[in-house]
């Protein structure tokens, strides 16, 4: 019975029929294998991302251990590099439904990552764990996904909760008017040709976080709303594009690290497909 | 039947086994492969520190320039009791406190409880026009008859004079680094009366939201008046860690524009330090706002950058500065740029379109005046031709006619690095 929607991520990890008889899941097996990879392969380019942006320029655990907890900079270093190359190291694991436990130490880490950020940052440092929500809960969600056989009613509120976060928070970025984001604005403004001054970014900005923060809303709904979804994805690709297209090639670790907030509302658009066969 | 039950729970743990292994493999692999640390130059200064604010007597002086320091100066100050009477008495000759001597008095025209739920503390500001450039003003500050001792500073002048200031940044952290970066200071400001005042990069405290960091750090700022009582003006700018906190206007009584923050300094007439604020946005007003006062100045021989987040850093990543400053920099051959936020000693080569250059800009700064130094990655391109380090340390700049120079001056009074450049042809 179970694995008869094709899913198969849990090996023979739990024989659970609820799962695949939750009434949370609708699609395909097809569509669910894709689901599965997309959110596997976005969550593994999220963990390169921050693991290169960590080695290349040090990240908030460094600066927690060094600055706040007084650790030896050599020490600090050291726990910082340890940390990136277990993300990297996790990163293949994903493909392994099995081995779940990698994809719970990358999250464990990535959690650390944000409340460290939220310690040792400046401007309303409180919004960094929310926004990082779905680089934190993909894999989380993959190692539920692996452990409950299928993308049940829970993994999908994982999914759901992380996206949500995620655009919450940036919409209340937006809508504080954070200066990187106008400057996003400014750019994206410049290159479609409209002659952009300062008040119009500021403007449009306002809108996207209306919008990010209506779109954070309506996926903690009970309804789904597919196209809600397709659009977090496609505007989460967007914004995570922007940081290379907007600031240089330099800034790649910047785009994958944020790869997740593209594929966790991707997953749960190809999990939200009708399904079409019987079964 | 137990035989199985073993092998179910093989396949299980198995596959966690060998992640768990492979976790502990990488994180060994990263953390020995970790690169040597110069185990940066952090020595334990010792404390010495002054009195927090008591009662109604004016404390934490300080004097805060802006735009034309030659005719104007903000003179500030805290009490930690709400005062009504706030008034500052000056002269250009010295009174010795006797209030009915002073020639002039003006009134603290914004006053204020400084924002904070836990930390009780009030703000003055009393906006000192027309003075006199180059000349000396002796003051003494009032509140509700509570009075500060004799002070003075001196005005920029406003002709094509020699000047001569100090710059640093990151003041954050480490309260002891911070008082010995203060006294280095004092000692250097005592020693070379040329010295005009002090160019912040930015990060004063840790959380710029804390009014009871900010009270250290302008109880601590006392330390570098000198022993005959001379202020040494500050020219502020904003750094991350006050990124978006209204207590950073409350002190620099919203030099630049509440919120902006960026401004031109004109230390002379041919001295232009263009301060910027990396915390709003970089690409928006604020680079119209450059590129029309880089343009403008076109005539002004020195020209100077000071902002926190550096477009060329030698740790962290670029700032915005990088992509919207840069260029405007380059087109309009600014003479140096100092930057913050690194916690370490940097110069970079001079750069032009992304690559050295001898005709481009050069950078230096970082950030060491209180905060722990960290080890830069000296391998970036940029410091090909440059230098980093990592000690608590500040930028001495000399600026006379044919020559522009910036000595790194470390805790300890060493000069750890030299730069020179003379003047550009600009039209
Ligand atoms: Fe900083």
């Amino acid at each position: 019975m179970r694995n008869a929607r094709g899913y198969g991520v849990a090996g023979d990890v739990r024989h659970n029929d609820r799962v695949t008889a939750s009434p949370a899941q609708t699609g395909s097996p097809a569509a669910h294998a894709a689901a599965l990879w997309v959110l596997r392969v976005g969550t593994a380019l999220t963990l390169a991302g921050v693991a290169a942006a960590a080695l290349a320029w040090g990240s908030p655990v460094f600066t927690w251990l060094w600055l706040e907890a007084d650790w030896p900079e050599s020490r600090a270093w050291a726990a910082d590099r340890a940390g990136a190359f277990v993300l990297l190291a996790t990163a293949p694991t994903l493909a392994f439904a099995r081995a779940w436990l990698g994809a719970k130490l990358a999250a464990a880490w990535l959690a650390l990552l944000a409340l460290a950020a939220a310690a040792t940052g400046s401007w309303y440092p409180w919004l960094t764990p929310p926004a990082q929500a779905c680089r934190i809960l993909a894999p989380l969600a993959l190692a539920l996904w692996a452990v409950r056989g299928g993308p049940d009613a829970r993994v999908q509120v994982t999914l759901r909760v992380a996206a949500a976060l995620t655009f919450a928070a940036h919409g209340v970025e937006a809508l504080l008017g954070r200066g990187l984001f106008v400057d996003y604005a400014l750019s994206v403004l410049q290159r479609l040709g409209v002659g952009a001054g300062q008040s119009l970014a500021e403007t449009l900005l306002a809108i996207v976080g209306v919008v990010d923060i209506a779109c954070a809303l309506a996926l903690l709904l009970p309804r789904r709303f597919r196209a809600v979804a397709l659009w977090m994805a496609v505007w989460g690709a967007f914004t995570a594009v922007l940081r290379v297209f907007h600031a240089g090639s330099a800034q790649w670790p910047e785009m994958l690290m944020r790869m997740a907030n593209c594929a966790v509302p991707l997953t749960l658009v190809l999990l939200w497909k009708p399904a079409t066969e019987k079964r | 039947m137990e035989t199985r039950d073993r092998k179910t729970l093989t396949r299980r743990v198995a596959p966690h086994a060998a992640v768990l292994l492979l976790a502990i493999l990488a994180a060994l692999a990263g953390a020995l492969t970790t690169p040597e640390s110069l185990a940066a130059d952090n020595p334990g200064f010792p404390d010495a520190g002054a009195a927090e604010p008591a009662g109604k007597t004016p404390a934490q002086w300080r004097v805060i320039w802006g735009e034309n320091p030659s005719r104007r100066a903000v003179i500030s100050w805290s009490t930690s009791e709400a005062t009504e009477a706030n008034t500052v008495y000056y002269d250009t000759v010295p009174r010795k406190a006797d209030l009915a001597a002073y020639r002039h008095k003006a009134q603290a025209g914004v006053n204020g409880r400084y924002t904070s739920r836990g930390h009780k503390l009030h703000y003055h500001h009393t906006v000192l026009e027309e003075l006199a450039p180059n000349t000396t003003y002796f003051f003494c500050i009032g509140s509700d008859g509570q009075f500060s001792r004799e002070l003075h500073f001196i005005t920029a002048p406003a002709d094509d004079a020699d000047v001569k200031f100090l710059y640093g940044g990151d003041s954050r952290s480490d309260r002891a680094g911070r008082r010995a970066m203060n006294q280095r200071m004092r000692a250097l400001f005592q020693a070379d009366p040329a010295i005009l005042c002090l160019v912040h990069g930015g990060d004063y405290i840790h959380d710029g939201d804390d009014m009871a960091q900010w009270s250290e750090w302008l109880t601590d700022h006392e330390l570098t008046v000198t022993a005959g009582g001379r202020v040494l003006p500050v020219v502020p700018a904003r750094g991350n860690h006050e990124a978006g906190d209204v207590q950073y206007d409350e002190v620099w009584a919203d030099t630049g524009g509440r919120g902006k923050n960026y401004f031109r300094t004109m230390l002379a007439a041919q001295v232009m330090i263009v301060n910027l604020n990396t915390e709003i946005s970089a690409g928006g007003d604020q680079a119209r706002w450059l590129e029309d006062t880089l343009r403008d100045a076109a005539g002004v021989r020195w020209q100077i950058a000071n902002y926190h987040r550096p477009a060329w850093p030698a740790v962290k990543q670029a700032s915005a500065a990088k992509q919207h400053w840069v260029p405007l920099f380059e087109k309009y051959n600014l003479d140096v740029a100092f930057e913050s936020d690194g916690h370490v000693i940097k110069r970079t080569v001079a750069i032009r379109g992304d690559k050295a250059d001898p005709t481009g800009v050069v950078y230096i700064g970082e950030g060491g005046l209180g905060v722990k130094q960290r080890t830069p990655d000296p391998k970036r391109w940029y410091f090909d031709g440059g230098i980093t380090g990592s000690a608590s340390h500040l930028q001495k700049v000399t600026v006379t006619r044919d020559q522009l120079k910036v000595e790194t001056i470390l805790h300890d009074g060493r000069v750890f690095d030299t730069w020179q450049t003379g003047p550009r042809k600009r039209d």
